[in-house]
């Protein structure tokens, strides 16, 4: 089974978030915030990270960053999901080494069938 | 209830309540960075998790808030205690809501009123004048460039623009037939340069005959010109318009410092379709117009193509009629020719007038080649009937879009892998298993470069091309751009003379060559090479430096295995004599790629001095060893970054004359720009005594835009935190003026000169000045090592830290506390061992004496202690690859003559790690 | 020297900078049938180039690379 790591700090995204990916037979774990999410990343294997932007302690770029200077991470797929929809956010997570970026709140089909191609299959 | 509603209840309390209590704090210290993150990113979720929720009215009011809470963040709006009431009051309603939410499952009577007059009441604070008593132009010239940029989104559903039909007849059918084949952007660029554009050192004509994919260019007056002796030749007064070729990307890229004066526009290959001429006697196309209608309506092209080969043949050139034909036979030879566009072509041949067909510009017939120019943002599906192959194809572009970025080395790793690995998923999914993929991979990692799959993405791109489009016939040449590179051969400078001594790189040569009075004029004979010739040369050259590596090998075998020793004398003499001609031939050939840094550095006097007069300020311009040459791509990728170091010197750096006086230092400024050789590296520095930058100020901005946490901004020292104004998104808002705010920040700067394989420093002494150093690689030279071997394996050690080599008794091996080291000519060396450092075997057998390399590692003698020294080698040094990318003390790898791989240390990583 | 000023001639070569363009100007001013020769001309400033469109001045040669003069020699055929 698939495994993905979402990150967010916020609960309720994080709930909703988990529905989609539960529904589309992932399984899912959860972080608050880049530091958790990189020693998460570092105990277990991922397909796929789903990250927020705006996050206390580390945010979502600094996430992938960190990520992509990770040997063990620096290969998973990450989708990045925004409330901005300007260019300019999209290229600074493009540039931070997101795969795709999303605006949130995310089309649930867009969210699950983007997911379901970057993890590698349902 | 909903546990997700549930769920958002509780964490939207929650952050209401640390909303309320960072809004009571900030009246007490209005200016906390912290609180006003807090605050922000509390009111951010709550919002962020409200859109999940069918509950407009309170999303509305929220994002409100947030945008008000986004500028005070931003200093463009200045809190005041009222401004604090009214975002209480908003809080309150939004937690009365919560409570209706929790209790009704709905917002309740009225929320929707209440809702407008409380977005309008925050709204009303944004559109208020600026309230900070900042400088009024702060923040102009970058919002000024957003609305220029705008319309480029749309790009491909406006009309095309009129100047196009100026570009001659048979480029634009060149083209048009390259589309079929490729994969190209055609872009059409109207750029029209500042009219003050040249006191910045730009050269708009240099700028666009350089432009990626240029195919063709015109050149226009702007304005009518002046009477000859009225003319201000400083005053630029040209409009530049350009169709080019390429990559969107690349040439966007291209155009960045002068993106304010650009105007892109992304072309469908049908937008090319203009036909020109002379509108002849059109009695003769009579039938063919009437029997082509018929054909166009039932798509019988193939019918239509031969009617039009022979009235071709008799139609002469320069009439608007033949245009025509030559356009229709072109479209003719898609698989789906365009029929309304036919249908537009042949009502020319009737009427003399060319109009598009209407629906041409309607998005849905145009969205056949999705690209992220067109929808701009992100991911979107729309209007796909595929949805999950238009998500495989989107998401590629994403892909292709992030590999064309600009990366930093430390990241560039990381974004091959994990671009590799989401186009394998995505192939997967899809079901298609193309070749190539796992080789396009495997040589983008070794090679620590994009293009392997950027070529692979390409080409599956262009294979799932929704309209099917078959690759024409043969694809157009590449207007080539030779690039030239220029060998003076003047008077006496010669490369690689006779002697075997060639010419030094810098310094030596007599400076006032080109002005020395009575001389007759120096002829330069030019000879233009085009680059590519030059660089196979290079190859070989390093191919042959690293073949006469097996000579030594050759000879201990002579001589340890046949035993002949005068046989291993004869090949060591002989190899002496191709090791100096390997390297004349090298050092030559790089000689011809040199150029000196001079031709950049002539551009800045004048800069200057204009510049500090529009400035009011005194400044002085020192220029130093401009005669330091460099390969000529180091040096021309050197331009764009000085230019804008230079003037962020002179706009913030330097102070006004009244302000240096009173702070006690001479009223006129001094930038030093210097540029000095320095083993393999040319180091270019732009110095200034002005008034330097704060660290402390750098590291609250910092903080403040999330490039560092807490942690570290304990943690962090000055020198680091200087270093911070090259991080990505790092521009303070004082640092934006009308002369280097160009939205273009010091992070280009940086990842300009690491593309280039550079490093960049900053050195600043608050109230003295600041330095800049860039760092650059002279060429792509060959590297010395040392070998040494310890517990039987053999090392690389890069010549240039070895001070010297020497041995030492073991009884001279002093210990101090845990460390032992040796007195050397009065000074104490700390010892290490490079078994223990490595972790091998320590060789016990004592013979009474140690071998020392003695080096300068990080400012600082040093002895490693090996087990022996052997020969110095040339060797061309790879990056690591595979697991060792992971062991940063190996600096890199090399092949040695006999076929061995020697790998070569980082000694400074490998001490700073022991 | 990349423009050199003869009598009625003047001769540009290689790259010609920014700095040339007043002179430039003021030579073309002060012999308004100089003609310009741009066999050898590599690259002309943006400035250099303006006033060469300004003041079209007869040109004796144009240049060598075709590259260059596919796109200058249509400024002295048309209306500028």
């Amino acid at each position: 089974m698939k495994k993905i790591l979402i990150v967010d700090d916020a609960v309720t995204v994080r709930m909703y978030h988990r529905q989609l990916m539960e529904s589309l037979g992932f399984e899912v774990e959860e972080a608050e915030n880049g530091i958790e999410a990189l020693e998460k990343g570092l105990v277990r294997h991922f397909d796929l990270f789903l990250v927020d932007v705006n996050m206390p302690k580390m945010d979502g770029y600094r996430l992938v960053e960190e990520m992509r200077k990770t040997p063990e991470l620096q290969a998973i797929p990450v989708i990045m999901i925004s409330t901005e929809a300007s260019e300019q956010d999209m290229e600074k997570a493009y540039l931070s080494g997101a795969n795709l970026y999303v605006v949130k709140p995310a089309n649930v089909d867009e969210l699950q069938t983007y997911a379901a191609l970057l993890a590698g299959g349902e | 209830m909903d546990p997700m509603l549930e769920a958002f209840i509780s964490e939207s309390r929650d952050n209401l309540e640390t909303a309320g209590r960072c809004f009571l704090e900030l009246e007490k210290c209005s200016g906390d960075e912290g609180l006003l993150n807090d605050l922000f990113r509390s009111v951010h979720t709550i919002k962020g998790s409200s859109g999940l929720f069918d509950i407009p009215v309170f999303t509305k009011v929220v994002h409100a808030a947030e945008d008000v809470l986004d500028s005070v963040r931003s200093g463009e709006l200045l809190m005041t205690p009222e401004h604090i009431d009214m975002f209480l009051d908003t809080m309150d309603q939004v937690s009365v809501w919560l409570d209706d939410l929790e209790s009704t499952g709905s917002l309740g009577d009225g929320a929707e009123a209440r809702s407008q007059v409380l977005v309008q009441d925050l709204r009303a604070l944004l559109s208020a004048p600026p309230t900070v008593g900042s400088d009024p132009n702060v923040t102009e010239p970058e919002d000024l460039s957003q609305p220029q940029d705008a319309p480029d989104t749309g790009g491909r559903l406006c009309t095309p623009p009129g100047w196009l039909a100026a570009m001659p007849d048979k480029l634009r059918l060149a083209l048009y037939a390259r589309t079929g084949g490729e994969s190209l952007d055609i872009l059409a660029i109207e750029y029209t340069p500042d009219s003050q554009c040249f006191f910045s050192g730009e050269d708009p004509l240099h700028i666009v005959r350089t432009l990626p994919g240029m195919v063709w260019f015109h050149i226009q007056a702007r304005d009518s010109w002046l009477e000859p002796v009225e003319m201000d030749p400083y005053q630029c007064n040209l409009v530049f318009h350009a169709v080019a070729a390429g990559t969107d990307n690349e040439i966007r890229h291209h155009l960045r410092y002068v993106n304010e004066w650009v105007h892109v526009m992304l072309l469908a290959p049908d937008q090319l379709v203009v036909p020109e001429g002379e509108f002849g006697d059109s009695e003769p196309f009579e039938t063919f117009i009437e029997e082509s209608t018929q054909l166009i309506e039932e798509g019988g092209w193939r019918r239509l193509r031969q009617r039009i080969h022979p009235l071709l043949e008799v139609s002469e050139p320069g009439f608007l009629q033949t245009s025509v034909l030559h356009w229709m036979e072109t479209l003719l030879k898609e698989d789906e020719p365009n029929q309304a566009l036919l249908e537009s072509l042949l009502e020319t041949l009737r009427s003399g007038v060319f109009q598009w067909p209407e629906e041409m510009f309607d998005p849905v017939t145009q969205d056949n080649t999705p690209s992220l120019v067109e929808d701009g943002t992100s991911v979107s599906m729309h209007e796909l009937d595929e949805p999950r192959l238009a998500a495989v194809r989107q998401a590629l572009v994403v892909q292709r879009h992030i590999l064309s970025m600009p990366c930093s080395y430390e990241l560039l790793a990381g974004r091959i892998a994990s671009v590799a690995k989401v186009v394998k998923n995505l192939l997967a999914a899809s079901e298609s298993h193309p070749a190539g993929l796992d080789a396009a991979i495997e040589t983008a990692l070794d090679e620590k470069s994009p293009e392997p799959l950027v070529a692979f993405v390409d080409d599956l791109l262009s294979a799932m091309k929704p309209d099917g489009k078959k690759p024409a016939s043969g694809p157009e040449d590449k207007p080539m751009q030779r690039e030239e590179v220029r060998h003076q051969d003047v008077s006496g400078q010669q490369v690689g003379g006779s002697d075997g001594e060639i010419c030094p790189r810098m310094g030596a040569m007599p400076k006032q060559m080109s002005t020395s009075a009575g001389e007759p004029p120096a002829r330069s004979k030019t000879l233009r090479v085009d680059q590519q010739r030059i660089d196979a040369l290079m190859d070989l050259v390093g191919e042959l430096v690293v073949a006469k590596n097996a000579m030594p090998f050759l000879a201990r075998r002579a001589e340890n295995d046949f035993g002949i020793r005068l046989l291993a004398k004869e090949i060591k003499a002989q190899y002496a004599v191709i090791n100096r001609l390997a390297e004349e031939l090298q050092g030559a050939v790089m000689q011809i790629r040199m150029i000196p840094v001079s031709s950049v550095f002539q551009r800045f006097p004048r800069l200057v001095r204009d510049l500090s007069r529009k400035l009011g300020k005194q400044i002085r311009l020192v220029l130093e060893g401009e005669e330091t040459e460099a390969d000529k791509n180091v040096v021309e990728n050197l331009a764009d970054p000085l230019i804008h170091l230079v003037r962020n010197s002179l706009d913030h750096g330097l102070e006004t004359a009244q302000e240096r006086e009173s702070a006690g230092k001479p009223a006129e400024g001094t930038i030093i720009l210097r540029a000095i050789s320095h083993d393999d590296q040319v180091i270019i520095e732009v110095v200034d005594n002005g008034r330097g930058i704060d660290p402390e100020v750098i590291k609250r901005k910092a903080y403040g835009k999330g490039v560092i946490d807490e942690q570290r901004l304990d943690t962090i020292t000055d020198h680091e935190a200087l270093q911070l104004i090259f991080a990505a998104g790092f521009s303070t808002a004082e640092e934006v003026s009308d002369l280097s705010g160009r939205g273009v920040g010091m992070d280009v700067v940086r990842s300009v000169v690491m593309q280039a394989g550079g490093r960049v420093s900053v050195e600043s002494k608050k109230g003295e000045g600041t330095t800049i150093r860039l760092s650059l690689p002279l060429s792509m030279a060959v590297t010395r090592v040392m070998m040494v071997e310890v517990a039987g394996q053999c090392y690389g050690v890069a010549m240039e830290n070895i001070v010297e080599t020497v041995r030492v008794p073991t009884t001279d091996i002093q210990r101090i506390k845990h460390n032992e080291a040796v007195v050397l000519r009065d000074k104490i060396i700390p010892l290490f061992y490079l078994s223990k450092l490595l972790n091998l075997k320590v060789n016990t057998a004592s013979s009474g004496e140690v071998a020392i390399l003695l080096m300068k590692v990080a400012g600082q003698e040093v002895g490693l202690v090996i087990d022996e020294f052997h020969e110095g080698l040339d060797i061309i040094q790879k990056p690591l690859e595979g697991v060792l990318v992971h062991y940063p003390w190996y600096a890199g790898a090399a092949l040695l003559g006999d076929g061995r791989v020697l790998l070569v240390l980082n000694i400074r990583e490998l001490l700073s790690c022991r | 020297m990349p423009i050199s000023y003869k009598k009625t001639v003047a001769v540009l070569e290689g790259h010609c900078e920014i700095e040339e363009a007043e002179t430039l100007l003021a030579w073309l001013l002060e012999h308004p049938k100089g003609r310009l020769n741009l066999k050898r001309l590599g690259h002309p400033h943006t400035a250099v180039l303006q006033i060469m469109m300004a003041l079209r001045p007869e040109v004796s040669a144009f240049p060598e690379n075709e590259e260059i003069a596919a796109w200058l020699q249509p400024l002295w055929n048309e209306g500028m």
